[in-house]
Formats: structure tokens, C-alpha cells, sequence
């Protein structure tokens, strides 16, 4: 009997082993024609509730990293209105401080928005702003700010909660901050930069740490545990750096991750990567060529619905001679590149329709130094407007626009400089008042 | 015979009318110049100063654009514009807060500011001497505004000047001069191109006298596809830029002023700004920063640390030179034979060309008679304008076929008695000749660049 156990004991042991084996070298094989497909499809269907990648051990990223093609999905046929339908109030003043209000974006509601506002010794405060009861709460403060850079807050939806990043002793931390009955939370330290994305229901916050500053990390908030992914981004040297037609960097990366998918757009001035983290692929997705050397992406933001990519694009090294706004449909792939005729096109939001944008153009420093003026912008047609032409909007694209989920409101900073200094006299919060005719 | 005498008549006419209008001409130079004292009498309005101020703010990255916050003191501003290593873009231990004890601050134009403000406003990738030309516009515009008493502040607003862009030059080499950069030992390359580029501390000047000595709104941009736009100031005319139509030239910034882009191109004889941009060989090619200030600066002068001024009133530089070959390469030339050659050039001087014939384009080598009047332009051109030259080489018979001869072409001014070239019209500030060599009766048998493209003062 002893034996006979003995025996079907070895018999599972190998029947285990034999599929161990088979189910390796399964993986092993898809894995390797999945590496040496040049192809990325995206968007791609993923589960809703995705796995961790499980190996903490970097990929290696084939080089040179594909070039991102698209599956072609015809647009919606209708998806918004014409932008004439668009009328905008009068700029209300509806928050005042004595220094810069910097605006980050509105919560889900369509109510509050999530807001910083500098205070003296360069410190700034988080505030979530309420635009109807005028209320300020406050969710922590940032000990040294990075005005000018914006490495924005995020709001947690899942936590209630806002998570930012700030500098102690030389060390970038990241806090987390319910609110104010409770103190922000520090959660992490040893960040290589203070740039961090949320997951769009909030339970994860993506960064690079200082020890491997291109190889992206997940913190899952509830439990607080990070993990790495599986995939180091390129980080370029110097002689290739130089091939691009630049000289400084590469800067550290930034992210913006889909709204509705586990996919996650990593950028720096070298190049824009557009990574699937259920499967942990990798494409590079191509802003086009231009004369002065490789475009790179300073800010990103998908649509509301994922389909679109919105790129502030320039080239070179600071300062850069340009920065543009390129469209991208990733439902075909197509590129639309728009200057406005400005030079310097600066802060930009979507609307809720994931067709239009709001953005600030700076106006010719010569003429009308510091102020910004509005478009809007129609990512299907490629046509824009620019709107409230009467208005001076100084320093508004340094300090940030968000268009309301609910369509209706844009909110911008809209301060009052001191003339003597140049400099900002007063902080201001406008708020906009959107209608769309049908 | 009455046709004959009729005919004699007419030509003697000519003849008459042409000699008044140059004689008219010739009184109204002397006019100018020894009626009106020589403006080096003047030019004593304006000492350029050695200091300036400026408030200092935050910058927005990477567009360089005012932010509206000031650096701050206590603690030293870590954000970029305050300091070039800048605590987002460089780890803790290499970051640099911002330098000063005060906001707005006063620095020193040479030692500190312009070796910071000229390698940001143009990489080091591109043609040292076209560096040279940014350094001189850079200083001018500063001292303009200094002039002007302007409040400046560090951004694109007026000129980009970030602490530590200097010390941030390829390897991160910090001066072993911190006082004076430029007196240290240790410098790299890229530093060395950036010192030697403000080295001669010329400035831009325009104006009538007493006032000429006076410092240029010398305003400069990224590029322009083909021609320079007007506005603003006399001297901010649009210019053609014939070797900005090709390569990587595209419209980039407002147009007025020296094109950066365009300033190297002319530099490097090629219509790609910089050698990592690609290699398109132009007819002709730069060797003088004052070339490429007086090409983009309608109508100004050159003037050293001293107020001296440095540049002549007749000026003219070769924007395009076409050998009517296939290559466009200089032919080798055989006695006996005529070769055409056609020049575009351009008043880049003080002074109208007037359009009687006595300005016009020649050369020494082999043949030093002057050229045929019948043959000249008598288009008149104002500064900043451009007409075409013509000129029909004759080569002499050489000694030995594959024998170099070298052609010196310029502008000559004609005179009562004799015709000077613009290299020495005014004694002591002589200008730039365009020199080729020519092989005659066959290949030459050194190996010599088939077009120098040298000019010699």
C-alpha cells in the first residue's frame, strides 16, 4: 500500500513536473515572439482588474524600441459640439491670496478643485477649493515648491485623499493627505523626481526611484506596498543625446496613465513610451521629425475618453525655440499638429466631451510680455478659436486651466501683477462659465 | 557723316551727364565727409558700463518664459532660472542653489553675465565665430537697455541668463577662477568657445552724431526661411538670407534682427546651421563676426570696449556667387577664353550706393585694369540692399600649365584719380575681401581648394 502511495505519489510528481514544463515553455515561446514583434497594438484590451507584473527583475527593452502602430477605430460620429456652439462668461474672481495660485484640476465631482497656492519662504500650500461655497480645505503643505516645473498633486479617488510630493533634505518624499483632520502621511522617500501619475480610480501612484531613476515603480496605496516594473525605459547617453540634436539631459520622466486602461505614457526630452502594464510591452510613439532635431513631449494628457493624446512637443535643449501642441488619435494612428501661430503654446485642458481642449497661448513677449491668451481647440477637425479676446490673462499658462468634468466651468489663474517688479502682486482663481449650444 | 556727327553728339552728351551727376555726387561726400566733423569727434555720448542689473525669477521649463515668482534668498532658490542645477533635473549633491545675496541683483557684464546669457541664448554646437556675432549682440542689447535705464529681468522676456549655465558646459567643469571664468585653467572646450567669443568686447552702435556711439536694440532670433523681417528700429530691416532657404532653415521667433541659425550658416559657408544638421556647401562663407552683425544690422557700426569705432562707412558682403558651372565649383580657366561669373552682393554699409556706376564689383589677380564703365550696375543701392554683379574673367596666358593664380574680388568706390577698393577706404578700418583661387592652363598641381572661400582684410 506504502509503495503503491509511493508510486502515484511519483507519478503526480512527474505529471506536475511535465506540465511545469509545458506551461514554461509555453511562456518562454510567447514570450520571446512577443519581443521580437516590432508591432504594439493600442489600445489593447485589457481586464479590468489587472494583475501586478510579477518579475521585479528589468526587462531588457529591445533597441531601438518599436514604433507604436494603431489599430484603425473610426471616430464617434458625434462627439461634441461645433466650436462656435461655445459661449464663455466674464473671468469671475472667485479665490484671492497674497502670492501664485497654481491650478491642478477639478475632482470627479465637477465641484471642487484641487488647487496649490505659494506662501513665503517657498513653501505651498494643497487646498482643495470649492467653487460654490467658496470653502478652502486644506490637505497638507509642501515644504519647498517647484512653482514653474508643476509636479502636480494627484487626487485619489479611491483614498478621498490628495498624495504630492516635496523636497526634505534633499530627498524627494512622497505624502499622502486625507485632509485636515488628519496630518499628510509620509509613504515614501528616495524618489528620483517629484513627478508622480495616479491610477484613474486612485489606488496607485506611479514613480521613479533615485536607485534606478528609468525603471518605474507602483505604490498600491491601501497597502502601501511598491513594486518595480519589470521594464527599464531607455535612458539615453550623451553621444545619444547628441544624435537627437541636444546636449542637456535626459531629464527625469514624467507619466500619464489611460484613463480606462492599464496602459501608462512615460515621457522625457527623449522620447514618449507608451507601455502596457498587463503585459508589459513597450512602443515608442512617434511625434514626427523636425529640422532642429527629435521631438520630445513637455506635458501629456490623454482624452477623457483615452482615445486621443495631447502632446506639448518642442525640440532641442532649453530654451527651446518652440512648443507646439500635436494630437494624436490613437484610434488611427493620425498626427495633427497645431502652433496656433504662437510661439510658445503653455497650459492646456480637455473637455469632458474628449473632443475639445482649452488652452493658453503665450502672446509675443515683445508686444504683450507675460500674458497668455485662450483657444480652444477641436482635436477631430483640428480647428480652434480663440476666445475671450478682451481679457489680459497674465502669467495664466504658468499657473494652469482645467476644464470641469461637467463641461460647464474652466478654471484658470488669473493673479494681478505688481507693474514696478513684473512679478505677482496678487494670486487669483477665474472662473469661467462654459455653455454649449446644441 | 550727319548720322556719324549726330551720333558722336549723343555720346558726348552722355558723357557730360554722367560727369555732372558724379561730380554732384562727389560734392555732397565731400559734403558729409569734411563738412560734418568725422562722428570718432563725437561719439563720446555713451561709456559702456561694466555692470548690470537685473531681477531674478524663476523660469518656466523649457521655454525660459517669466513665471512672475522671484528667486528667493533665505534659502537660496533651488528652482531652475535661480540656478542652472536645479534641484528637479539634478540629484541633491549636485545641485547648486541660487548664487547672490540680493534679487534683483548686480552682476558683472563680463566675468559673469554674458558668459552665462551666450550659451544659453546659442548652443556651443554652433560656428564659433557666429558665437562671436551672438556675444557682440548679446552686450549691445544689454547695454542698450542699461542705456535706456530698462528694469530686466532673467527671462525670454528680454535674455535668458541662468546662474551656473556657464559652469554647466559639457563636463561640469567649475572656472579655477571663479572671479574672472574666463583667467582659469581648467576651462573645456565648450567654455573656451563661449570666452573667446565675448573676448573682444565689441558692441553694436547706431545713430547720427553726437549720439552715434550709442548702443543698438540689437534683437536676434532662432531663423528664418530666406529673408529677415523689418520693424521697430532703422536698423531692424528685413534682409534677404539667401543661404537660410534649404537644409535645416525654418521660421522660428519674430524675425527681426541677426538669425542665430542664419549667422552660423554664413559662417560655416553651408546651409546647414551646425555640422550635426547635415552638409549643404553655400558659394560663400564668413569669416568676421562684423560680417554678420553689419549683414543683419542695417546701417550700424562696430565699436570696441573704447567706444572706437571699428568698422567703415562703405561696406558690402557676397551673399551668393555663381561660377556658371554645373558644381558651381570655381572651373579652371584657360587663356584666351572668357568665364562669366556673377555675384549677389549687398550694401551692408552706412552709405547708398548710388546708382551712377561708381560703386561697383572688381578684382586683383592678373588683371588690374579697371573695369569697364559700360559694364557696371547702376542700380543704386541703399544699406541693407542687394544687386546683382557681373564680371567677365579673362585669364592671362600662365607661365606654366596648373598655375594658382588668386583673385581678390571687392566693392571699389571710383575716384578722381584713383578707384579704392572697400578693404582700404578708410585708412585704419579696413573691411573683407572675397578670395578664390584659380587654376589657369590646366589642374593645378598642388592639391588647393578649388574656392578658398577666404577673405583677407
Amino acid at each position: 500500500m506504502k509503495r503503491m502511495s509511493n508510486l502515484l505519489g511519483s507519478l503526480l510528481g512527474l505529471l506536475a513536473s511535465a506540465i511545469l514544463v509545458i506551461a514554461l515553455t509555453t511562456t518562454f515561446l510567447r514570450g520571446e515572439s512577443q519581443s521580437a514583434s516590432p508591432l504594439f497594438r493600442s489600445p489593447i484590451e485589457t481586464p479590468m482588474q489587472s494583475p501586478y507584473p510579477p518579475p521585479a527583475t528589468p526587462t531588457v527593452v529591445p533597441t531601438p524600441v518599436p514604433i507604436c502602430t494603431f489599430t484603425a477605430h473610426p471616430a464617434p460620429a458625434d462627439s461634441g459640439s461645433p466650436l462656435e456652439a461655445y459661449q464663455f462668461s466674464e473671468p469671475g474672481v472667485v479665490l484671492t491670496h497674497t502670492s501664485a495660485i497654481d491650478i491642478i484640476g477639478w475632482l470627479p465631482n465637477g465641484r471642487q478643485l484641487l488647487i496649490t497656492r505659494l506662501i513665503a519662504g517657498s513653501k505651498e500650500l494643497v487646498n482643495i477649493f470649492d467653487i460654490q461655497t467658496h470653502e478652502l480645505k486644506s490637505y497638507g503643505e509642501r515644504q519647498d515648491s517647484s512653482i514653474g516645473f508643476n509636479p502636480k498633486p494627484v487626487w485619489l479617488t479611491s483614498e478621498r485623499a490628495v498624495a504630492f510630493t516635496d523636497f526634505v533634505d534633499g530627498e524627494v518624499v512622497l505624502r499622502i493627505s486625507k485632509g485636515e483632520a488628519t496630518p499628510a502621511v509620509e509613504v515614501l522617500r528616495g524618489l528620483a523626481n517629484p513627478y508622480i501619475a495616479a491610477s484613474p480610480d486612485g489606488r496607485r501612484v506611479i514613480f521613479m526611484p533615485k536607485a534606478v531613476r528609468h525603471q518605474p515603480q507602483i505604490l498600491e496605496i491601501s497597502s502601501n506596498q511598491k513594486r518595480a516594473l519589470a521594464l527599464a525605459l531607455p535612458w539615453l547617453s550623451s553621444q545619444e543625446l547628441s544624435a537627437l540634436g541636444q546636449r542637456e539631459g535626459p531629464i527625469p520622466y514624467q507619466a500619464a496613465w489611460h484613463p480606462h486602461e492599464e496602459q501608462v505614457v512615460f515621457y522625457n526630452d527623449t522620447g514618449i513610451y507608451l507601455v502596457d502594464l498587463t503585459g508589459l510591452q513597450i512602443c515608442e510613439v512617434d511625434l514626427g521629425a523636425h529640422p532642429r532635431g527629435k521631438r520630445w513631449a513637455v506635458d501629456v494628457q490623454w482624452s477623457p475618453d483615452g482615445r486621443y493624446l495631447a502632446v506639448l512637443t518642442t525640440v532641442g535643449d532649453p530654451i527651446v525655440p518652440f512648443i507646439d501642441l500635436t494630437l494624436l488619435d490613437t484610434g488611427d494612428g493620425e498626427i495633427r499638429r497645431l502652433d496656433l501661430g504662437y510661439q510658445y503654446l503653455a497650459s492646456f485642458s480637455w473637455a469632458p466631451d474628449g473632443r475639445h481642449l482649452v488652452i493658453l497661448a503665450e502672446a509675443k513677449r515683445e508686444e504683450r510680455a507675460n500674458q497668455y491668451d485662450v483657444y480652444i481647440v477641436d482635436a477631430v477637425t483640428g480647428e480652434w478659436r480663440q476666445v475671450l479676446t478682451g481679457y489680459e490673462f497674465m502669467f495664466s499658462g504658468v499657473y494652469g486651466v482645467a476644464w470641469s468634468p461637467t463641461g460647464k466651468e474652466i478654471a484658470l489663474a488669473c493673479p494681478v501683477v505688481d507693474p514696478s517688479s513684473g512679478t505677482i502682486a496678487e494670486g487669483r482663481l477665474c472662473i469661467i462659465a462654459v455653455e454649449a449650444r446644441k | 557723316m550727319k548720322r556719324r556727327r549726330k551720333r558722336a553728339l549723343r555720346s558726348l552728351w552722355r558723357r557730360l551727364l554722367r560727369r555732372a551727376a558724379w561730380s554732384c555726387y562727389i560734392f555732397l561726400l565731400f559734403l558729409t565727409t569734411f563738412l560734418v566733423p568725422p562722428d570718432e569727434v563725437y561719439g563720446d555720448s555713451f561709456t559702456p558700463p561694466s555692470t548690470i542689473t537685473v531681477a531674478m525669477h524663476r523660469l518656466n521649463y523649457p521655454g525660459g518664459g517669466d513665471t512672475g515668482y522671484p528667486c528667493e534668498l533665505n534659502p537660496p532658490d533651488q528652482e531652475w532660472g535661480c540656478t542652472w542645477f536645479d534641484r528637479v533635473h539634478y540629484p541633491s549633491d549636485q545641485v547648486r542653489p541660487y548664487p547672490y545675496n540680493a534679487n534683483p541683483v548686480t552682476v558683472a557684464i563680463e566675468t559673469d553675465y554674458l558668459l552665462d546669457v551666450v550659451p544659453q541664448e546659442m548652443g556651443t554646437y554652433y560656428h564659433p565665430i557666429a558665437l562671436q556675432a551672438q556675444a557682440i549682440a548679446a552686450r549691445s542689447y544689454a547695454y542698450w537697455h542699461i542705456n535706456r535705464g530698462s528694469t530686466i529681468n532673467n527671462s525670454t522676456q528680454f535674455q535668458v541668463f541662468i546662474p551656473y549655465k556657464f559652469e554647466s558646459l559639457q563636463s561640469d567643469i567649475d572656472p579655477d577662477n571663479p572671479h574672472n571664468p574666463c583667467a582659469s585653467d581648467n576651462l573645456n572646450s565648450d567654455q573656451q568657445i563661449v570666452c573667446n567669443a565675448v573676448a573682444p568686447r565689441y558692441y553694436v552702435s547706431y545713430g547720427t552724431p553726437p549720439n552715434d556711439d550709442l548702443p543698438a536694440f540689437t534683437e536676434f532670433f532662432a531663423d528664418a526661411w530666406g529673408q529677415t523681417a523689418s520693424g521697430g528700429q532703422p536698423y531692424l530691416l528685413g534682409v534677404e538670407d539667401s543661404i537660410s532657404t534649404g537644409c535645416d532653415a525654418n521660421n522660428d521667433g519674430h524675425g527681426r534682427g541677426m538669425s542665430q541659425e542664419g549667422a552660423s550658416r554664413w559662417a560655416r559657408g553651408n546651409q546647414c546651421s551646425y555640422a550635426g544638421a547635415g552638409n549643404t556647401p553655400w558659394s560663400v562663407r564668413w569669416e568676421h563676426a562684423e560680417q554678420i552683425l553689419t549683414h543683419y544690422y542695417t546701417g550700424i557700426h562696430i565699436r570696441d570696449a573704447d567706444g572706437t569705432r571699428l568698422t567703415p562707412k562703405w561696406r558690402w558682403v557676397p551673399l551668393e556667387v555663381d561660377w556658371h558651372t554645373p558644381d558651381n565649383r570655381v572651373p579652371i580657366m584657360y587663356h584666351g577664353q572668357n568665364y562669366d561669373v556673377t555675384f549677389r552682393v549687398q550694401n551692408s554699409g552706412t552709405t547708398t550706393w548710388p546708382g551712377t556706376g561708381q560703386v561697383y564689383l572688381w578684382y586683383h589677380g592678373w588683371d588690374q585694369a579697371k573695369r569697364a564703365g559700360e559694364m557696371r550696375a547702376l542700380a543704386a543701392v541703399e544699406p541693407g540692399g542687394v544687386r546683382e554683379e557681373s564680371i567677365t574673367l579673362h585669364p592671362p596666358s600662365a607661365p606654366r600649365p596648373g598655375t594658382p593664380y588668386r583673385l581678390r574680388f571687392e566693392m571699389f568706390l571710383e575716384g578722381d584719380y584713383e578707384d579704392v577698393g572697400f578693404s582700404e577706404n578708410e585708412p585704419g578700418r579696413p573691411w573683407y575681401t572675397y578670395d578664390v583661387v584659380v587654376c589657369v592652363d590646366g589642374p593645378c598641381k598642388v592639391f588647393i581648394p578649388l574656392v578658398l572661400r577666404n577673405y583677407g582684410r
